[in-house]
């Protein structure tokens, strides 16, 4: 928007963006009393925000809700559905309690939030200062719910672009493993953001359609490297550390397949470069681990 | 208004009253807000919780009328004032017929994303940085549409004000 500023006699000086901003109660209580007492010596300011408040009123006076008809029957049935849903206990099942039981485990109980605690990742995902597009997609889709992963084919990953807030995201810019020697094709990816740091999500689908997914984030474990297998019904679970970061997998593909598919993760990630995070990365050895 | 159904109910209202001023349409805009409960709901059943629903409400209903608007089915034809006039019922208290006349059709004349910007933030009271994430723009972007918008609606009605004098 171009700046028009109007320079006032022993006043300050106030400019369009600050009178549209005070119009709409945008501004701090500081700089709202610094534009009133500039427009007590601007007529022609004091003009405009008169016009700007009576259009709001008109706006508001024109479109109030009381005024509406009542809503159609198939609106107020949606409405007393969307009531009803936001009302149940949120489903649990197999794998996203693996899922998350994984993540515990991986990242201290930080991503674990992921999963239990949306008001915080909501706010994050919309009043982040001017994310970059590329993230605030990935928000987006991550808000529209777990079973929407944001679709992105492994060599779009690294496009995801380096800003202040994807400095939370491990690996951001880091490349996806490439599985397609263990039969495993990457079909999305998605960004888990936490408190401190985040995880990301790599969901590999087999060509039966079996999927293996790959959580991942930074971590200041300093422990063994070796791989740790858990057996959660029918979900498998394998993690390690590597390079600073905690691996996970998950999946229904048994114990033989998923270490595996582990070995080939690390074997990918050797070349990847330490997490650029706040936390203190460990630089574990990676030596053959089965 | 502590019951989580009748914040819901007053949100839907909410909604309605902005995708009216929106779509200039009683008719469009309950289509409007139809598809976008049907979306949210989807997405409800599908497990995600939904906390921030006012946001996420208008950020459905930014989607869906942009798509809406992309179809070719002409579902989106212009209507005239007086089919305006015909679908909205005007009470007692609302401002008087030509000034609400004038206000529609101002309106109405901005372009697409001054209209939305203007709404939002004037209508239902959004912050520029909710809004500017909601619309997935910088906020820069949704400043420099409400400056324009505000000028041109300021304009229009003040012609109308003038044009009406000189009727009388």
């Amino acid at each position: 928007m171009k700046e028009r500023f109007r320079l006032l006699p022993g006043g300050p000086l106030i400019g369009e963006a600050q009178i549209l901003a005070y119009v709409d109660g945008q501004l701090p209580p500081r700089e709202r009393a610094e534009v009133e007492s500039a427009l007590a010596t601007d007529p022609k300011a004091a003009e405009e925000v008169e016009a700007y408040q009576t259009q709001n009123r008109l706006l508001h006076s024109s479109f109030s809700a009381r005024h509406l008809p009542p809503p159609p029957p198939n609106i107020e049935a949606l409405t007393q559905a969307i009531a009803d849903t936001r009302a149940s206990k949120p489903r649990r099942h197999g794998p996203l309690q693996a899922a998350g039981f994984l993540l515990a485990m991986l990242l201290g109980g930080l991503v674990f939030q992921v999963w239990e605690e949306h008001d915080e990742l909501q706010d994050i995902a919309f009043f982040q200062e001017e994310p970059s597009l590329s993230l605030l997609g990935a928000f987006k889709d991550w808000n529209e719910g777990p079973a929407q992963p944001l679709h992105l084919r492994s060599q779009d990953l690294p496009s995801i672009a380096p800003s202040s807030a994807v400095n939370a995201i491990p690996d951001s810019r880091g490349r996806a493993p490439d599985l397609r020697s263990e039969g495993l094709e990457l079909i999305a990816a998605r960004l888990l953001p936490g408190r401190q740091a985040g995880a990301m999500e790599l969901i590999y689908e087999t060509p039966e359609r079996a999927r293996v997914s790959l959580y991942f984030g930074p971590t200041r474990e300093r422990g063994n490297p070796r791989f740790s297998l858990l057996q959660e019904g029918a979900m498998t679970l394998l993690f390690w550390h590597q390079q600073g970061r905690s691996f996970g997998l998950v999946s229904e593909l048994g114990r033989d397949k998923l270490l595996a598919v582990g070995s080939a993760v690390q074997a990918a990630w050797r070349h990847q470069p330490a997490p650029a995070t706040g936390l203190d990365g460990a630089a574990n050895s990676p030596d053959s681990l089965l | 208004m502590g019951d989580p159904a009748e914040r819901l109910i007053e949100e839907v209202r909410g909604l309605r009253r902005y995708a009216l001023a929106l779509t200039g349409s009683a008719t469009d805009a309950d289509d409007l807000v139809q598809e976008s409960l049907q979306r949210v709901l989807a997405v409800l059943r599908k497990g995600a919780k939904v906390n921030n629903l006012h946001g996420y409400l208008y950020s459905v209903a930014h989607n869906t009328w942009m798509e809406q608007r992309a179809r070719p089915s002409g579902a989106f034809a212009h209507l005239s004032l007086e089919d305006l006039d015909l679908q909205l019922p005007l009470a007692a208290n609302q401002p008087a017929r030509a000034e609400w006349h004038a206000m529609a059709q101002a309106l109405q004349a901005l372009p697409r994303e001054q209209r939305e910007v203007l709404l939002l933030i004037g209508l239902e009271g959004f912050s520029y940085k909710e809004a500017a994430a909601l619309l997935s723009v910088p906020i820069g972007t949704v400043m420099s549409r409400l400056s324009r918008a505000r000028v041109a609606l300021r304009h229009a009605l003040d012609g109308k004000r003038t044009h009406q004098r000189r009727a009388q």
